[in-house]
């Protein structure tokens, strides 16, 4: 297995785990982190925490046990497959800050209650949509390496 | 609409230019040697630039390497 593709492995494994934290603290939160702007922040910044520090471990243990290519450039098969990827990921980011945006100005337009009217949910969408999307970025090229489609 | 499958005969030329590993071949090219294994099991069809160089390397013409195939639908 290349360098790149135990990237793109260790980073789909990470981003399901971090999908798995937040739904799990947001269980744990129930109806305050779901509105209390506190409450959401304190999930989106652990969330942002463990994601860079996991991130950059991870990494760093790869590069060491693969420092063979991990200076090769990319060749014309994983760029084809990093496009696709960003496409995927792109479509998925632009379709959470749409959403975000949308369900926050239909709250405004048709009034709602003081908590409703927080930035927690449109906050917790955006955190969401960015794992959502940096996981079918890996995943996308993965399944292109892998099977050729 | 046909679909079209384009066949290769890598393999078999890697193993009559000595055995030729797939990770020289692509050393020889400028590609990875996950592309060559790819190109072999035919799931990635390779750009015109790299189809060339794969035939120059094993100094066939392109059409001894890959051969192109429509299948009708």
């Amino acid at each position: 297995m290349s360098y790149r593709e135990q990237v793109l492995w260790v980073d789909a494994l990470l981003m399901l785990g971090l999908i798995g934290y937040t739904v799990k603290q947001l269980l744990l939160g129930g109806h305050e982190a779901l509105f209390n702007m506190e409450q959401a922040y304190d999930v989106v910044s652990s969330v942002l925490y463990m994601a860079i520090v996991a991130y950059v471990l991870c990494h760093i243990a790869i590069a060491a046990v693969s420092s063979k290519d991990t200076e090769e450039a990319r060749d014309e098969r994983e760029q084809q497959a990093a496009q696709l990827g960003a496409y995927w990921s792109a479509t998925i980011s632009q379709t959470t800050i749409v959403l975000a945006l949308v369900q926050f100005g239909l709250t405004v337009q048709f009034g709602g209650t003081r908590e409703e009217l927080s930035l927690a949910h449109p906050l917790l969408l955006l955190l969401i949509g960015l794992i959502l999307a940096e996981l079918s970025n890996a995943g996308r090229q993965l399944w292109y390496l892998y099977r050729g489609v | 609409m046909s679909t079209c499958k384009i066949n290769n005969q890598i393999r078999r030329l890697r193993f009559e230019n000595g055995e030729m590993t797939q990770q020289a071949l692509a050393t020889e090219v400028g590609v990875t040697r996950q592309t060559i294994l790819a190109i072999e099991a035919g799931r990635y069809s390779p750009s015109l630039e790299v189809a060339f160089k794969i035939a120059r390397t094993f100094n066939e013409p392109l059409e001894a390497v890959f051969q192109y195939e429509p299948e009708p639908a």
